[in-house]
This record gives structure tokens, C-alpha cells and sequence, in this order.
């Protein structure tokens, strides 16, 4: 038996020092992480990254968002700085788990976590969000699609730590929206899941559009050719009938005990439309 | 028996112990904490079959705080087997763990590991290394490999119901249904884990451990453990939730009794909610074939109930809801049988409305096909089929309200408005569905004692080793006694849960609030009349609204006290002898030979249906029920509105679903094992459509506890039919049930 080491470090350069050193499993708010290990002895170096000090939680500097590493969904949710374009994560926010799980997991935890289902990757993606990891070397960012690699599996390297998620503010006026579906109204793993911000001229034509889905493949996925239909384009209840079989080419849906694929493919056009109604109204 | 004019009982009052449960006063079985206790954490096993090849305890033992490591080998001949409830014995089921290397099903338990924490106790049990010789599993009624049994021939005792010729009368109907239904596995998940506590001190074992059942426990632990029964306790004050689970004694009970007697130490055990799914008992899986032949104006002319259950290997647990089915409505050609199926599974057991909820889901079903088929609307051919007499032996209804039911609940629910053509009607994007069904369940009552002192003071105690597993059984006991001694309610103290008190019976088959509050209600009475003999206050004849005051200067320090047993209808004296050895003998429903006892209600149910992704919501959920004198409307209520959501639940969320192949369940959480949250259940309504029943006993009281969850299963099957013309005949209805509705 192997002794696994438990760290709690107060500051980044010991948690940076140590990822450097050796190979931890990084535990931040625990609610993923406990569940998981049920029934198992623990054979892992644990850092528990909970206590590092230093770091606001949500702030702004030079047009973008910065959610820092402790940053929880309850703070997301109480955040009334945050612009319309978080609507749709702050919706995400509320959907993750019970209050209690809400006040403990932390966004970067869940990004870092990488379920399919997880509730908070449709809207980071539709937000644009970059991930930014630090380690002894230095800083880098990388775009949340880029940093997702697979079911519960990331770009992070062994000795880095992601301290933030980036999120640019353009400035322009926003809508987003975040819907999901489950076998009951509450507390429940998603079968399918909509993420979309949109950004408006003044004359209510869409400048950009960012739309992702859950749970209907191993990363979510942003749907480029409905992105694309939808700029220029006025934001009226009429586009929902826009919505096509043919957007959806880059999801890949599974038959489990939750849904089949059939009725993931079904679902996910009727959320996406249920969200552009949403969006326009 | 005549009343003092006090009035308590049928009054809405307030839980006597809810200040105490909302404070955190209130202990439960897990709250309860020894000094120098040790704690338990259970290894179960990974296989549903086969035997333990080899157990190394090196890494385990290495673990700092580890203290004990328990297997086959140290409690093997410790520990006997006991039997099953249903066989004279106590226990939920024959398989003993520890007393062999065998493994008969998954998640059995194979070890313990005792710690210091625990957390060092958990962390032993990770480490210890099983290792198994694993055999081919059946999972359940599909494997090749099981084996099914007619009840009739598995159990001595089992009766068939059947009248008439069924098969030719059905040949024969105009209208034929010919219909099969299925249900699921189900775990009761109460939100209090398994605990068990046992701590030994000269000789005596004392156990804390949430149960429905005190004495049958503690009979149950002397047999197994080899052991004078007067040299155990068994507390359980509060219960964090039953539903059946812990009405029979499972075997974890005396394993951490017989490891604390060994260690010399108190023994905590928590278990796990997943090992929760296994350790306990749990609702089989079911399968209907019901035949229903009729007139064209609705009258029935044959009704066929066939059902199979899946049980254990070694035990014939059974639940034979056909004694229900078979006499819901009037029909003069009935068959039934029970057929049971042997799988490598744990022994099932009960939980809430354990025959009733899957067979009556079928038969309820099946009535609304047969509405449909004939063109009658449901309630009127319930109304045609209604009957104050027994089919099969013609017996009388002590008393019978389920059309009274349908009414109320019909007015109340606005029924009228039904538009009977399926997916006729709808509210936007959503296909609206109304469904209703019947309930029912059997009142039964046993023998009982109870014990009651006044003192001076005017204050009360009241001991019955009766319990209270949330349903309000202090308050209820209390009201009775407050009513027929004359004092205020807050004067009575009402102490229950603890095996050294006067033995009730297991607080199953809806039963307490009618054995309990009849053998209180005599005891106290008899405390009266004792009182004013002593006193000659008045003339022993005439005291039943005499107050008190003028009586209580005279009682010595210490009070007076008063101690009777009651046996109810249909029981004989041999009742009593075996109440005081722990076994509970219910009286009632269809078993009595001069009489039929049951409580009925209505069920209603409306459901909205996207067209699109077909989530089903329920927005309306309407119960009316008959069930005798309701001694407290604000606990029945809450217990009858439970049941509806339970319903509710059962007939849309959950299922414990086992993996084929290995015989194994793999949604053993509270995540994946779904049932409603609150924003899933809308509008709940109870209505209690008054009953008055002098027969049945002699406060009129009939059980409602298990009463609510039974008919909701086929209402809501029965709308999601009339919003959608689809007919799910499997529980649960999940959406992708109904993909193939046209949008």
C-alpha cells in the first residue's frame, strides 16, 4: 500500500511547486471527486486547492470576465455585475445539483471534471470562455473546445492548474439562454442540454451567435451551421422554425438508461427551438 | 364504550413530538452515540453467486485505527440463520451472511471491519481484498436458468382465489380484455440509513436501531444469537423514515451484536446508501395476465388475475395480491393464481401496500381498458361493477364507500368536463390526460397491551412498545388517551419504541392506529374505572364523563396504573401468547370468516404530455378516501397526500434497474433511482368522504397508511392513455415510452 498524500496549500506557488513535484488529483469544491471514489481507497495524492488565498472570485479588467479558480456556482449566481450574457450560465448555475452542491462545486471544477452531461460546458462554450492554466513555466489560455479532450478527460497538463475561465465582454448587447432536459424537474442528469448567447446590433440583427449542446456527445458541442444561418438575421420568435436535422451534424448521441439516441437527436431540435423562441421573446 | 366529552380524537392537533423533531431533540436510531464505541463499515459482496475463494486482510489490518476485520470464519456457528416472517420467524429473509463462504446475491455481506473511526474503518474495508469463485447469476423472471413455482405448491398456507367457471364465462363475454402488465424493482430509500448500534453490559444486549418492530426484534436477535430474549433491549423512539424496510429483522442486526460481544466494545454500524439496496429488502419485480370478460353495458362476467413474483432462491417470500383484485368488484366467475420465480437475488420484502400497488395497478389498468372498450365512462363502470358483498365467499363488507369516493373525488377534480377521446384535450404544446383509478386496502388489527399511570399531578404515561415511523403514531396514541382519561392532550406523555414496554405488534399492514388506540383507549378506561371504585367518587357505573379533579388529591405519590391487552375481532387467545414472544397476529381484510375489512378511496390524476419531447408533468393529483373514524385529520392527511406522491413516483420515476448479465443493480443512488423533487408534484389534494364503521373495531378506526400509493399506479397510466391513446402497461412510464406519440 502506497501512502497518498493530502496538500492543502495557502498560496499558488506552493500549489504550482507541488504540481510540479508530483502527480495529484486536484480537488477543488469535492463534489465531483467524492462520488467518484466511493468504494475505493484512496491511492491518489490529493491537492486540495480550496484554501489558496489571493484571488477575487469574479472580477473585471479590460473587456473581459475573470472566474477564478474558487469562483462557485452560488457566487455566480449572487454576482449582479455579471451582464445578460451570463443569464444562460447563471440558469446552468441553478440546475447544478441542490443549494448545497451549488454552494461547495466550483465552475472550474466542473469544467475540469469533463462529464458529458456536465451542466456548466454548453454556456462557457457559448460564451466564448477561455481556460487559463498556470504551472512553474508560466501562463497559457486555451479556448474551453479545445481544452476538453473527452468524456472526463482534458488538455491540462500534469503540472498545471487552471486558475480561471476568461470570459470577453464585447460590450454589445446580449442574450443568452441555457435549457435542459430530464426525467424530472429538478436535481437531475441531463439527457439533453442547450447553451446559446447571442449578441445584438441596435437594430435587433444578430452579430454573433454561439450555440452549444450537452450530453449528446462525449464534449458538448457548438452547432457552426446554425451559428452561421442565424447572423444578420433579426431576433424574432420565426427563427425557431429554422432549426434543422442537418445542424446537429456534430453530435453524436449514445442510447443510456437515460434516453436513447433517437430521442436525444428528437429532443435536442425541440430545445433548440424552445431556446430561439426563448431568445426572441 | 361511551366517550368523556373531551372531543380530542378526530381533532386536527398538532404532532406531539414535533417541536422535539424540528429542534433536533428528537433521537434517531443514528443519532445515538456510546462512549468508547467502535464503528463498523460493512464489505459486501461483488458477485451475485458463487462462494468467497480467499479473503487477504494484510493491507486492511495495516490501516492505522483498523481494530477487527470480521468473515465467515469468526461468526460462522456464532450466528444461526432465522427464518422468514412469513414462516413463524422474524427475519426479512434466510440467508444468513457470515455463517458460510456462499454468496446467494449481490451485495451480501462478506465482511466487517471494525475501527476506531470511521473513517479508518471505511478506509480497512476499501483495502480488504475479496477474492470470489463467481457462478452464472440469474437476474430475474428472462434467465434460462431460474426457477418458478406455483404459490400454491411453494406454500401450504396459499390459496388461489377463484369462484365459477372464469375460462368458458370469458370465452363466451362480448367484450374481451387480454392484457399483461409488468412492475419493478423498487427500494424504499428511507432517508435514514440502516444503522445499528449494540453495546453488551453483564450479559445484556442492548440494540438502537430504527425499526417497526421492537419485540419481533428482540425474539428475532435471542433465536439467532443463542440468547435468553429477556436479556435484550431494542430502542427505536424515532424513525427516520420505514416504508416497510424495517419491519422484519435483517441480518446485520446480529452480526454487529455477536462483533460487539466478541470485541467487548460497542459497535456503531452506518451503512451506505448502495449498501442500503442490498443489505435490506426491497419490492420484486411483478408480471400480470389479467382476462376481463363483460356484458356490453359494463357488467362483468369474468375477471382472470395470473401473476408471477420474483423472490430469492431459498425463500418463498410472496405477497399474493389477488386476495385484493379478486375482491375489489362484483363477478360471478373469478380465477386466479400466484406463481413465484427463484432468482439469485436477495429475499424481497415488504413496502408500502406491498400486494396491493403492483396488482392493483393490472386490474385498474385493465378496467380502464375495458371503460374504453364498452364506451362507459371509468367511474360508471365501477359504479356498475360495485358490490357490498365479497365475490368469492359472499362474505359482508364491514363497510364499503368507493363509489362515495369517486363522487366526492369526481366533483371535486371537475370529471364532468372529461372529453373522453384521447388527445382530445390539450392546453398549447401540452396533451392534457385525466385518469382515475380505485384503491384500496385491507384493515387489519392484532392484539396489543398497553400500560397507563396517572399522577396526582393530573399528568399521564402511556407505554406500548408501539412505534412511529413519522406517520404520528405519539400524537394519535396521545389524543386517544387524553379523550378517554379527560385531560388536556399536553398532560399525557406517550413513550413507544423500546421492547421493554408492553408489546404492540409491528407496525405493518396499516395496523397501529387501530390495535394501538383500542388497547389504550382500554386501558385507560379501566384506569378510570379503578380510579372512582377506589375513590367512590361516583358509582363504578356511570363515570365515563366524570372529571378527574376531584379524584387526584387521593392517588398515592406514585399514581395508580392500568394495564390491558386487547384482541381484536378474528383473533384468538393464542394471539396474546404470541404477542408476548414477538410475533404480530394481523386480523382482517379477506382472511376473517365472517367478514371482508377494507379501507377504499378514488384516485385522480391529471398529466400534461409535451407533444414534442413528451415529458410527462402531472399538475393535478385528487385523492378521496373512506377510511373509518379519522382519529387526527392533520397526520392522516399528511400520510394520504405521502401516498399519492409515492404513487406518483412509483408509476413515473422509480425502478431499480439490475444488469442482466450479473445480477447486479446498478442505479443504487439517490441520483440515478429517481423520484419526484418538489417542482414535480403540483396540486395535491386529500378528501375524506366521512365512513362511520362500528364493526370493524371499537373506535371505528380503519388503517390508512398504505392506502394512498395503491391506486395512483393505474390513474396515471389511465391518463397518460387519454392524453396520448397510448396504453403503457410496464411501470415506470418514462418519456421515451411514448416517442412514438404523433407530435
Amino acid at each position: 500500500m502506497k501512502p497518498s498524500l493530502y496538500f492543502r496549500p495557502t498560496n499558488l506557488q506552493e500549489a504550482l511547486t507541488a504540481l510540479s513535484a508530483n502527480s495529484w488529483s486536484v480537488l477543488a469544491g469535492g463534489t465531483d471527486f467524492y462520488p467518484a471514489r466511493l468504494g475505493k481507497p484512496l491511492e491518489e495524492n490529493v491537492l486540495d486547492v480550496s484554501a489558496i488565498d489571493g484571488q477575487e472570485k469574479i472580477s473585471f479588467n479590460d473587456g473581459r470576465w475573470r472566474l477564478s479558480l474558487q469562483a462557485t456556482w452560488s457566487d455566480l449566481i449572487a454576482d449582479n455585475r455579471l451582464p445578460a450574457r451570463f443569464d444562460g450560465l447563471k440558469r446552468a448555475a441553478r440546475e447544478v445539483g441542490g443549494v448545497q452542491i451549488q454552494n461547495r462545486a466550483t465552475i472550474c471544477g466542473n469544467l475540469c471534471n469533463a462529464s458529458p452531461a456536465a451542466d456548466g460546458i454548453p454556456n462557457l462554450l457559448a460564451l466564448d470562455a477561455q481556460v487559463e492554466l498556470m504551472s512553474l513555466q508560466g501562463r497559457r489560455t486555451l479556448p474551453i473546445a479545445d481544452f476538453v479532450k473527452g468524456n472526463r478527460r482534458t488538455f491540462r497538463r500534469e503540472d498545471e492548474l487552471v486558475t480561471a475561465l476568461l470570459v470577453p465582454d464585447s460590450g454589445r448587447p446580449a442574450r443568452s439562454v441555457f435549457l435542459k432536459l430530464g426525467a424530472r424537474k429538478y436535481l437531475v442528469i441531463s439527457i439533453v442540454m442547450v447553451g446559446a448567447v447571442l449578441e445584438l446590433a441596435e437594430d435587433s440583427r444578430i452579430v454573433s451567435a454561439r450555440i452549444a449542446v450537452g450530453a449528446c456527445s462525449p464534449v458538448a458541442q457548438r452547432l457552426p451551421l446554425l451559428e452561421e444561418g442565424l447572423i444578420g438575421r433579426r431576433l424574432e420568435t420565426a427563427l425557431a422554425d429554422m432549426v434543422h436535422e442537418r445542424h446537429l451534424a456534430p453530435l453524436a448521441p449514445i442510447d443510456d438508461v437515460r434516453g436513447t439516441a433517437d430521442y436525444r437527436r428528437d429532443a435536442v431540435i425541440t430545445l433548440l427551438q424552445r431556446s430561439l423562441t426563448e431568445l426572441a421573446r | 364504550m361511551a366517550e368523556t366529552a373531551e372531543g380530542v380524537i378526530g381533532k386536527d392537533v398538532a404532532r406531539i413530538d414535533g417541536a422535539r423533531k424540528v429542534t433536533g431533540a428528537a433521537s434517531y436510531g443514528s443519532d445515538f452515540a456510546l462512549p468508547d464505541q467502535t464503528y463498523a463499515f460493512l464489505v459486501t459482496s461483488t458477485i451475485a453467486r458463487g462462494r468467497i475463494r480467499h479473503i487477504d486482510e494484510t493491507a486492511a489490518r495495516r490501516v492505522p485505527g483498523v481494530i477487527g476485520i470480521y468473515t465467515h470464519r469468526d461468526i460462522a456457528g456464532k450466528v444461526k440463520a432465522g427464518k422468514l416472517m412469513a414462516d413463524g420467524g422474524y427475519l426479512g429473509t434466510s440467508i444468513q451472511p457470515l455463517t458460510s463462504p456462499d454468496i446467494l446475491h449481490d451485495g451480501q455481506i462478506v465482511a466487517v471491519v471494525i475501527g476506531e473511526s470511521f473513517e479508518s474503518a471505511r478506509e480497512g474495508a476499501y483495502r480488504l481484498d475479496v477474492a470470489y469463485e463467481r457462478q452464472p447469476a440469474s437476474a430475474s423472471f428472462d434467465d434460462a436458468s431460474v426457477e418458478t413455482v406455483a404459490a400454491s405448491e411453494a406454500s401450504k398456507t396459499h390459496e388461489d382465489p377463484k369462484v365459477g367457471d372464469a375460462e368458458t364465462a370469458f370465452q363466451q363475454a362480448a367484450l374481451r380484455i387480454d392484457v399483461s402488465y409488468s412492475t419493478p424493482t423498487q427500494h424504499h430509500n428511507p432517508i435514514e440509513l440502516f444503522t445499528t448500534l449494540c453495546h453488551w453490559s453483564d450479559g445484556k444486549l442492548t440494540v438502537w436501531e430504527s425499526s417497526q418492530n421492537v419485540w419481533g426484534y428482540k425474539y428475532g436477535l435471542a433465536e439467532q444469537l443463542g440468547i435468553d430474549p429477556n436479556d435484550i433491549r431494542v430502542l427505536s423512539p424515532f424513525i427516520g423514515g420505514a416504508f416497510g424496510s424495517r419491519g422484519s429483522l435483517t441480518p446485520r442486526t446480529a452480526i454487529i451484536a455477536e462483533i460487539a460481544r466478541q470485541l467487548g466494545r460497542p459497535v456503531k454500524l452506518v451503512p451506505t446508501r448502495d449498501q442500503g439496496f442490498t443489505i435490506a429488502t426491497y419490492r420484486a419485480e411483478t408480471r400480470h395476465h389479467v382476462k376481463l370478460g363483460a356484458t356490453p353495458d359494463g357488467k362483468l362476467v369474468s375477471l382472470s388475475h395470473e401473476a408471477w413474483e420474483v423472490t430469492s432462491r431459498p425463500d418463498n417470500y410472496m405477497v399474493s395480491g389477488t386476495k385484493a383484485t379478486t375482491r375489489l368488484y362484483q363477478c360471478p366467475n373469478i380465477y386466479s393464481k400466484v406463481s413465484i420465480t427463484h432468482a439469485d437475488r436477495n429475499t424481497p420484502g415488504f413496502m408500502r401496500s406491498p400486494p396491493e400497488l403492483p396488482y392493483l395497478f393490472a386490474l385498474e389498468s385493465a378496467m380502464d381498458e375495458l371503460a374504453v372498450a364498452t364506451g362507459i365512462d371509468p367511474i360508471e363502470l365501477r359504479r356498475i361493477n360495485d358490490t357490498q358483498v365479497e365475490p368469492i365467499k359472499g362474505l359482508p363488507y364491514t363497510s364499503r364507500s368507493l363509489m362515495a369516493c369517486f363522487d366526492a373525488g369526481a366533483k371535486a377534480f371537475g370529471w364532468h368536463e372529461r372529453n373522453p377521446k384521447p388527445g382530445a384535450m390539450r392546453d398549447g404544446d401540452w396533451l392534457v390526460g385525466w385518469g382515475c383509478a380505485s384503491t384500496m386496502y385491507p384493515t387489519a388489527v392484532a392484539p396489543a397491551a398497553a400500560k397507563v399511570r396517572l399522577m396526582p399531578d393530573g399528568k399521564a404515561i402511556v407505554q406500548t412498545a408501539a412505534h412511529d415511523i413519522g406517520t404520528g403514531a405519539y400524537t394519535v396514541i396521545g389524543q386517544v388517551a387524553a379523550e378517554r382519561l379527560g385531560l388536556p392532550l399536553a398532560n399525557i406523555e406517550v413513550q413507544i419504541g423500546d421492547s421493554d414496554l408492553p408489546p404492540a405488534p409491528v407496525a405493518g399492514g396499516s395496523n397501529t392506529t387501530a390495535s394501538v388506540c383500542n388497547v389504550v383507549a382500554k386501558a385507560c378506561d379501566r384506569l378510570r374505572q379503578q380510579l372512582f371504585q377506589q375513590s367512590n367518587a361516583a358509582s363504578a357505573t356511570d363515570i365515563s364523563g366524570m372529571p378527574l379533579d376531584a379524584v387526584l388529591n387521593d392517588l398515592p405519590k406514585d399514581g395508580i396504573e392500568a394495564y390491558a391487552e386487547n384482541l381484536p375481532h378474528g383473533t384468538t387467545q393464542e394471539g396474546i401468547g404470541k404477542l408476548y414472544h414477538g410475533h404480530s397476529m394481523l386480523a382482517g381484510g379477506s382472511e376473517l370468516k365472517d367478514r371482508i375489512q377494507f379501507a377504499f378511496g378514488a384516485e385522480f390524476v391529471e398529466l400534461r404530455i409535451h407533444r414534442l419531447t413528451k415529458e410527462i408533468r402531472c399538475s393535478r393529483l385528487i385523492g378521496a378516501f373512506a377510511c373509518g373514524r379519522i382519529v387526527n385529520p392533520r397526520t392522516a392527511r399528511s400520510q394520504l397526500m405521502g401516498g399519492l406522491i409515492w404513487g406518483l413516483s412509483s408509476a413515473l420515476h422509480e425502478e431499480t434497474e439490475i444488469d442482466q448479465a450479473s445480477a447486479r443493480y446498478y442505479n443504487d443512488d439517490l441520483a440515478e433511482y429517481l423520484i419526484p423533487v418538489n417542482a414535480d408534484v403540483r396540486e395535491v389534494e386529500v378528501i375524506f368522504v366521512p365512513e362511520e364503521d362500528k364493526a370493524i373495531n371499537d373506535l371505528g378506526i380503519k388503517g390508512l397508511g398504505e392506502l394512498g400509493n395503491v391506486g395512483t399506479n393505474a390513474a396515471v397510466a389511465n391518463a397518460v392513455y387519454h392524453a396520448t391513446g397510448f396504453r403503457i402497461r410496464d411501470l415506470p412510464i418514462r418519456l421515451e415510452d411514448l416517442l412514438a406519440v404523433e407530435s
